[in-house]
């Protein structure tokens, strides 16, 4: 009984798959630019979740360190993003960015 | 626990192996400060002169395939020089037409030669990476740039919503490049080429199968889309529209050249992909790729979409030749070398008669043989060679490529590509079509540019791309010798 | 036991997390089950002996990140959006490529199970500061000079990008 509560290497890898799925249907569903690159930074992390399981699995910073790069790039993107986002914001003064249409399928 | 020997003397070595990057680097730092203190019109130069001094120290770098730098980071050897050397001549194409067609349309953004400089040294680290994780690093620099480009000119519209597009799209793209890497890295404990093509690693690789599919499929839509192949390609005619056109045709051939040769060492270098079910994923997408782009484009009325749907199409070309092994290899580089020629050409061209959006559409093309006849020659000259019409060099990158992919038996796929690139010719002459044989209308007074600058960039690639249609061995022979040294040289590690 | 509890809770509050992200229509509270499926992911780092990273999640994403988030959504005001139509094609595609993918991972990635437990034995030190700054300095060294350049292009791009209108 206790086993199956007992976390292995596969349960986080489980968890973070969902956490992924779930960024993913996010991204096709929602219509806000910037809901949308939230759930873009979600899937990220999940990545992130299971980088640092594999990582742990090997005993090996290799995963963290690429753990952390994956930060710094999410970082910089959240300012790009964010800023294009702003430039929409002043062009179309009354911003909807749920207009702008991005999945055209 | 790593313990790899650090030592001085290593570091220096792999500082003077990477020279060419340090140099872009250095540029890239030199321009903002240039900019800063008020030199905004040497900009240009001093970029042009970086991309060149930095080209030519790789070319004259030539060393055997397996020199690493950075405790096997990059690789420095093979083709790594000529690569590098091929996207610093690209980003220098593009600054011929690139500060001319700012001033036209009156936006002086001093800050995007910096940018160009980082995004050509992004490509670089990511066509010459060694090791996983340079790779997405590589690709991040590269789509960073690539995004504030697509999004430059901020006061359009157009422009915003390409910006938007690209940037939610590539993230969304290389969050799956990126779990495709962790999936990789969980079975295998490493991201390093060296090791994950050692007999140990790919005895792992077998018992995993399954998950071993998984993520290099991940992997592969990461690159895909970065090179907008079929399913993954529906981003590219609004993102091209909606960028400054001189940059677009950046966009669809340096950092197409840096992902396929990305993508070129995952799938040969490291037969991570040979004997696998993936080959043949990469095939069929490559048809599909040709077949829709061809005949999307001859459906379109505005010329920079129609470019950008021919983007889509020689994508397919490129990555059929990627399923053929090694020659496949060489046609690939081949082909990208000259397909940046006459499509930078092509956009670049395209950019100099732009002056507002409307500009690009085809009716208002009309007469432009009668107005401005050298510069409509030379326009479809570019044409004529994107749709490999002989005896001009894109002809001989089409039949390099089709040529490798016959000899490796796959003459059905090669059958279709042909078919499909005929198609191509149509939608090419149409332009050509308007442009010499249509009366000019009346509302329609558009001039090219007069300027010298951009006029004497496509002096050069016209003279280019006549030439290697003539001498491809030219810039065919050292691609071979770079590469016929790949192959035995694959597992050493310092 | 410890971690048995930890794995439970905190997995449990970043799915939550995550969709509530995902099914919120105001953006805020969407930002806000984001910064709970943040903490909760630094809480599962903790759990599996990554320190270093679990900090570094809080302060960068949690802290850096989402503050910037929100404050994007404050200064446009965005608006809660409108309800989707009853029947969506496109939603209930989005949902079925959800669910497969999920099932997949699910199903591909169980040859992990025979890994073992994950037990928060002291023997893992791959996450301290030091093995770290270690592999930072000497087998990463180049990568982690080269991600300042993707910084750095980012600000200049930030700046290009979200200036107010001057062409000088």
């Amino acid at each position: 009984m206790m086993d199956f509560f007992t976390p292995n290497v596969y349960s986080y890898l489980a968890v973070s798959a969902l956490m992924f799925a779930l960024g993913a249907v996010g991204v096709m569903t929602r219509r806000n630019g910037i809901v949308v690159f939230m759930c873009i930074e979600l899937m990220l992390n999940a990545v992130n979740l299971a980088l640092i399981t594999f990582s742990r699995m090997h005993n090996d910073p290799a995963g963290s360190i690429l753990v952390f790069f994956v930060m710094c790039v999410a970082a910089a993107e959240a300012v790009v993003g964010l800023s294009i986002v702003l430039a929409i914001f002043r062009n179309k003064l009354n911003i909807d960015i749920n207009q702008v249409n991005i999945f055209k399928w | 626990m790593n313990s790899f020997p650090f030592s001085i003397a290593e570091l220096a070595l792999s500082s003077q192996y990477v020279l060419p990057l340090l140099i872009l680097l250095g540029a890239g730092l030199l321009l903002m400060l240039l900019d800063a203190f008020g030199a905004a019109k040497f900009l240009p130069w001093v970029a042009g002169a970086a991309f060149l001094l930095s080209a030519g120290v790789a070319w004259t770098q030539g060393a055997p395939a397996g020199r690493l730098a950075f405790f096997g980071m990059m690789e420095t050897g093979g083709i790594a020089p000529i690569v590098h050397a091929f996207l610093c001549l690209s980003g220098l194409l593009t600054l011929f037409f690139l500060s001319d067609y700012l001033d036209r349309h009156d936006r002086h953004i001093s800050d995007v030669y910096a940018l160009l400089v980082f995004a050509v040294l992004g490509m670089s680290l990511m066509a010459n990476a060694h090791d996983l994780i340079m790779t997405f690093i590589g690709l991040e620099t590269m789509s960073m740039c690539l995004y504030i480009f697509a999004a430059l000119f901020k006061t359009e519209l157009k422009s915003n919503e390409a910006g938007l597009k690209y940037f939610l799209l590539g993230s969304f793209a290389s969050a799956f490049l990126l779990y495709g890497i962790a999936l990789i890295y969980g079975i295998t404990g490493t991201t390093n080429f060296s090791l994950l093509a050692s007999p140990e690693r790919i005895e792992i690789i077998q018992s995993q199968q399954t998950v071993f599919y998984v993520g290099a499929g991940m992997l592969l839509v990461g690159l895909l889309f970065k090179v907008s192949a079929f399913p993954f390609h529906f981003w590219t005619p609004d993102v091209y529209e909606g960028t400054p056109t001189p940059l677009a045709g950046f966009m669809a051939t340096g950092s197409k050249m840096a992902t396929f040769v990305a993508l070129g060492t995952l799938m040969h270098q490291l037969d991570m992909f040979q004997n696998t079910k993936l080959l043949s994923v990469v095939g069929l997408a490559s048809l599909l790729t040709m077949i829709y782009g061809n005949i999307v484009a001859s459906r379109q009325q505005n010329i920079k979409r129609m470019l950008a749907y021919s983007s889509i199409a020689h994508s397919g070309y490129v990555l059929l030749g990627l399923c053929a092994s090694q020659s496949g290899m060489e046609a690939m580089l081949f082909y990208m070398f000259i397909y940046t020629l006459m499509n930078i050409g092509a956009f670049g061209m395209l950019g100099m008669v732009e002056h507002d959006y409307p500009d690009t559409e085809l009716e208002n093309w009309r007469g432009m043989g009668q107005k401005a006849p050298l510069f409509a020659v030379a326009f479809s000259l570019f044409l004529f060679s994107l749709a490999g019409i002989p005896p001009l060099a894109g002809f001989m990158g089409k039949y390099e490529i089709f040529i490798a992919v016959i000899r490796e038996g796959l003459l059905l796929p090669a059958i279709v590509g042909i078919l499909a690139s005929i198609v191509g010719v149509y939608y090419y002459l149409r332009v050509i079509v308007v442009m010499f044989f249509s009366k000019s209308g009346e509302t329609s007074a558009l001039l090219p540019s007069a300027s010298r600058i951009p006029l004497a960039g496509a002096a050069i690639l016209v003279v280019l791309v006549l030439v290697l249609g003539i001498f491809p061995s030219l810039i065919l022979n050292p691609i071979t010798q770079a590469l016929s040294g790949l192959s035995q040289a694959t597992a050493v590690l310092p | 036991m410890v971690e048995i509890i930890l794995f439970w809770l905190f997995s449990i509050l970043g799915i939550a997390g995550a969709v509530g992200l995902i099914f919120n229509r105001n953006p805020i509270y969407a930002a806000l089950s984001l910064i709970i499926n943040f903490f909760s992911i630094a809480g599962l780092y903790l759990s599996l002996r990554a320190e270093f990273l679990a900090v570094i999640q809080i302060l960068v994403y949690a802290g850096a990140i989402m503050v910037l988030f929100l404050f994007v959504i404050m200064l446009l005001n965005l608006q809660t959006e409108e309800k989707a139509e009853k029947f969506d094609a496109k939603r209930g595609i989005a949902f079925l490529f959800g669910l497969a993918f999920a099932a997949e991972m699910i199903y591909a990635l169980r040859s992990f199970a025979s890994e073992g437990q994950t037990p928060l034995a002291a023997q893992f030190d791959y996450g301290q500061v030091e093995p770290i700054g270690r592999s930072l300095m000497t087998s990463f060294l180049f990568p982690f000079e080269m991600i300042s350049v993707v910084l750095l292009a980012a600000l200049i791009g930030a700046i290009v990008v979200a200036r107010k209108h001057t062409y000088t």
